[in-house]
Formats: structure tokens, sequence, C-alpha cells
């Protein structure tokens, strides 16, 4: 089954409704404007529910800081006693305001959210309290192994956006753990994991449920990206291809990480729940193929880090940047998904600044790079913002 | 919400809850139960962090030579033994010492015939007056009090600037 946004089915549907006389074309007039409106006071609430997250950090970071600063002038009892207190208080109020009143359930939402950053707080606390430091990488493991099942139980987003951002950190504090010339690899898990995501939330649309598949989509988007940006860099490739060994640990983990993202390409691919399935999982497969390539068959630098001249990697790369930013642009167009349309437009304005800055560093003088930079971004902008709010107007048309 | 979800949301907050008690519990019985050696120690690097102020601690067995060569990420033993009050190795093992008081750790690095060892009790927080007092001290050296489990691995009990 494909899925398809609501309005856009409604839309779709409501002239053939008129048509076959189901509904007069006043009350299709009157259905359209119904929900014209619940999509203007959605975009409000979203207003709404973006501070209340906002506050929910700011004052998850203040606790942190807190306890951080006074440790030694609270006693051992008091100090569980206030973070348990506090961790059971924002779930509770949370749930109260967002599920069994309902009264205010940005408010709720954000609560909720606090919750989760709280249950890190008072692991790494706990952690401080001890002193303990032996491998801090599980405490990330450990916060998203208590958020993730909430999030599932409440169907919350804002739960399940923590939760992957926990497990991502894992990972690269899992990778940057690891001494010796290994910190290269935490790109690579970045862009695999970006790949997962973006594939399983992709593949799994309607059954899984927005809550979890908006998140593991746009997380999975710009991970993937940022990933794939830095492979754009021929430094980077230089350094990746002069690396130690790497222990069995790691090798065992990006194994797992590519078939994980291997995986979720196929069952993408598979499911095809939209129209565009398929060539999301052909330019998402492009991800793992060519990075696994770049580490496998590295291309003959010709210098040491600072005068790489490989040529071949950073040409595909730049390549499969642009194919990722349009392609969203693309999907997002067709599927109805402005933020798939912005991230889109976002990513080709930093892949460009990015080949200016990276031509011209070494050509001009430094005012005249900077110069030419600023005009650069201003001329993307316009011409960018044009563009989106053209696609973005036809979206909203059709 | 169903009675379900309801049920299962208090069931994850309550483990929630339970996992830094837990974490305490841990903690203390292995405080309690372990057995005590002091380490000398310098503070490397006092470092005012987003989780609080913490010290960095080097220690006298932070750099040994490994018995059969050492790997990175290996686990480690360094027998100790006391000297005026103060407990030192001299070696690490790849394979657990029997009847000897020894602590347990990890090779980051190996340079030549010696290896970096980690114990897991490199660092210690404090807060901020008491980071300010190490600070001022720093290049002094530290005692610290560790606890050891059956398996050597440590916990700080305490820490204590040498006159």
């Amino acid at each position: 089954m494909r899925y398809e946004p609501f309005g856009r089915n409604l839309e779709r549907e409501l002239p053939t409704w008129v048509e076959e006389g189901l509904v007069s074309a006043e009350q299709a007039s009157a259905i359209r404007d119904r929900y014209a409106e619940s999509a203007r006071e959605s975009r409000r609430g979203a207003i709404v529910q973006a501070l209340a997250l906002v506050g929910a950090v700011a004052a998850g970071l203040g606790v942190i800081l807190f306890f951080a600063a006074n440790w030694d002038a609270i006693p051992r009892p008091a100090r569980v006693a206030l973070l348990v207190g506090a961790l059971l208080g924002a779930y509770g109020g949370g749930y109260v305001l967002r599920f069994a009143r309902r009264t205010r359930p940005a408010v709720g939402t954000a609560l909720l959210f606090l919750g989760g950053i709280l249950f890190g707080a008072t692991i790494f606390l706990v952690g401080q309290m001890y002193h303990v430091q032996a491998h801090d990488p599980l405490a990330f493991l450990l916060w998203t192994a208590g958020v993730a099942p909430t999030a599932v139980a409440l169907q919350s987003r804002a739960l399940t956006t923590l939760s992957l951002l926990t497990f991502g950190g894992w990972l690269v504090y899992e990778l940057a753990d690891r001494a010796g010339a290994t910190e290269g690899y935490v790109v690579v898990a970045l862009a695999l994991y970006g790949v997962a995501l973006y594939a399983s939330g992709t593949g799994a649309l309607g059954p899984l449920g927005t809550f979890a598949a908006a998140p593991m989509r746009q997380l999975g988007y710009v991970a993937c990206c940022a990933g794939v940006f830095v492979f754009t860099f021929r430094d980077f490739l230089a350094e990746l291809a002069v690396r130690e060994p790497l222990d069995a640990t790691l090798e065992v983990g990006l194994v797992a990480g590519t078939a994980a993202a291997a995986a979720a390409i196929a069952f993408l691919a598979a499911r095809r729940p939209r129209r565009t399935a398929l060539f999301e999982a052909a330019a998402l497969a492009a991800v793992p193929l060519l990075v696994g390539l770049a580490i496998l068959v590295p291309e003959s630098t010709g210098g040491g880090l600072g005068e790489s001249r490989a040529v071949l990697y950073p040409v595909l790369f730049n390549l499969l940047l642009i194919v990722l930013a349009l392609g969203a642009v693309v999907v997002g167009y067709v599927n109805d998904e402005v933020l798939l349309v912005n991230a889109g437009v976002v990513v080709v304005a930093v892949e460009i600044f990015a080949r200016y800055v990276d031509f011209f560093w070494g050509l001009l003088p430094r005012s005249l790079v900077f110069i030419g930079g600023g005009l650069l971004l201003l001329l993307l902008a316009f011409g960018l913002e044009r563009q989106r709010s053209r696609l973005v107007g036809r979206m909203a048309a059709t | 919400v169903s009675r379900r979800r309801r049920n299962a949301f208090l069931l994850l907050v309550a483990l929630q809850a339970l996992v830094p008690l837990g974490m305490i519990a841990v903690n203390e019985v292995a405080l309690a139960r372990g057995t005590e050696v002091r380490l000398r120690t310098v503070p490397v690097d006092p470092i005012d962090l987003f989780r609080g102020r913490y010290v960095t601690l080097r220690y006298e067995i932070s750099s040994l030579p490994v018995e059969g060569g050492g790997e990175r990420g290996e686990t480690v033993w360094v027998p100790l033994s006391e000297r005026g009050g103060v407990w030192t190795g001299t070696v690490a093992r790849t394979s657990r010492p029997d009847g000897r008081t020894f602590i347990r750790g990890r090779v980051r690095a190996v340079t030549g015939d010696r290896a970096e060892i980690e114990y897991g009790i490199e660092t210690y927080y404090a807060d901020e007056a008491e980071a300010q007092r190490l600070e001022r001290e720093a290049g002094r050296r530290l005692h610290v009090d560790v606890v050891l489990d059956t398996d050597g691995g440590g916990r700080i009990a305490g820490i204590e600037l040498v006159r």
C-alpha cells in the first residue's frame, strides 16, 4: 500500500467526489476550508510546541549545571531525592497535561521530553558522584534503553528524537573513545546511521506512525548528508587512507553498521511505500557503497596530509551529495514534504559555499575570498529562496 | 491513552527511577566490601567542562611494561605491593594474578616496551571550590584512596593532598 499525506489525497479526491455527486461544490469548499484552518492551527501549535521544547532543553541543561556546580554542597541522599523527584515530577506532570487532562498538550509534551533529558542527567550525575569514568559511552546506551521504549509507549515524537540522538551519541562517543587514528570512522558511522534511519523510517511509512517515522527520516537525512559532506574533502580521504589497522571490535561494528544500512535500504526497496521509494533507495545505496570503496580501495593521494591530490573520490562524493540534495528537493516536491525540500535547499547552499571556499582560499587574498563568499551566499539565498517559494507554492496549489 | 500504554509508561518511568538508585546501590556495596589501597598520583590539567569541574589524574602505574606484550584495548592486571602506606606496581599482566592485591586496567596505547594503562579512576569530579583548590595545588602530589573489587576494578573513595 502506498502512503500519501492526507491533505494531498483530499485535494485529489474532492473534485471526483463533486463529479460523482457525493458532495456538492459548496460542501467540497467547506471541507477544504476546514482542513486549511486545521493546517493553520497546526502551524500555530508547532510554534508553541517548539517554544515549550526549547524551554525543556534549557531547564534540563540548567539542572545539570546546577548539580555540577553545587555537587559537594548538597548531601548525598538529598541529591538522589532531588534527581529522582525531578525525573518523576517531569514525567508525571507531562503525562497529566498531555494525556490525562489534555489541557496543555504542548507543555505536557515538553515536560515528557524534560523527563527524558533528566533520566540521562541522573545517569551522568550519579556517575560523577562515584567518579565513574570507565567506558563512559555506555551511559548513552543506557539513556537510549530508558527513553526509546517510553517513546514507543507514549508514541512521542519528542522522545523518539531524543532516543535517536542519544543512540547516535553512543555511536560517536564509542568510536571517538577508541584511541588511535580511528576518529575518521565517526564520520563513517554517522553516514551509515543516517542511511539506516532514513531508509527504515521511509520504508515503514504508514504502519510505523509519524511519531517515529518523521524524526527517523529527518535526523537520518541530516546525518547522512553530514557524513557524505565530510567525505567531499580531500584531506579527510587522505587521513582515512593512512589509517592504522582497525581493532577487531571496530571492524565488527563497521560491518554491522553497513549490514544494518543495507537491510534498511532493501526493506525500503521491497516495500516501496511511495512513488519515489526506489529512487530514494538507490541514492541511499550509493552512500555505503562509495564509503566502503573509499575505505577498502583508497585512492593514491600523492602527498602527505594537506597535500593530497586525490581526484576521483572527492568528485564522486561531491556528485553524491548533489544527488542527495537535489533528490531531496524532488522527492519532497513529489510527496508534498516541505521540510525535505528545505533540507535539500540548505544542503545545496552548504555544498556550493564549501566548494567556493575550497577553490578560492589558496588563489585569492583572504579579504576577496570573504567578500566574494558573502556575495555568493546572498545570491544563493536569493536564488534558492525564489525556487523554494515557487516549489512550496506549487505544492500548496496542487 | 489506552490502559495498556499507560501501564507500560508507568512501568518504564519506575524503571528509569530505579536506574540511578541501582547505580548508587552497586557503587555503595562495592565501596563497602572492597579492599582499600592508597595510590600516588598527580593532577593533570584541571578542566572546567560542561559536566562540571573535574581533575584528570595520572598514576605511577599509568605507564608500565606488560609481561608478554600488550595490545591496545586489552585488559591487564597489575599486582600491587605496599611501601610506606602507598601501593604501587611495576608490571602489568594479561592474566589475572591469584592471591594478591591487584588492580584491573585497559591498555590505551603501546609505546616501545611500555603501555599506557587506564584504570577507570583517572577522573575526579569536584565542585567549584574544591576544583580551584586542586588547581592551586597543581603539580603537588596527591594520594587517592581506591577501593578494589574482587576482579581488581577500582573506584575512587577519596583524595588527599600530600603535605
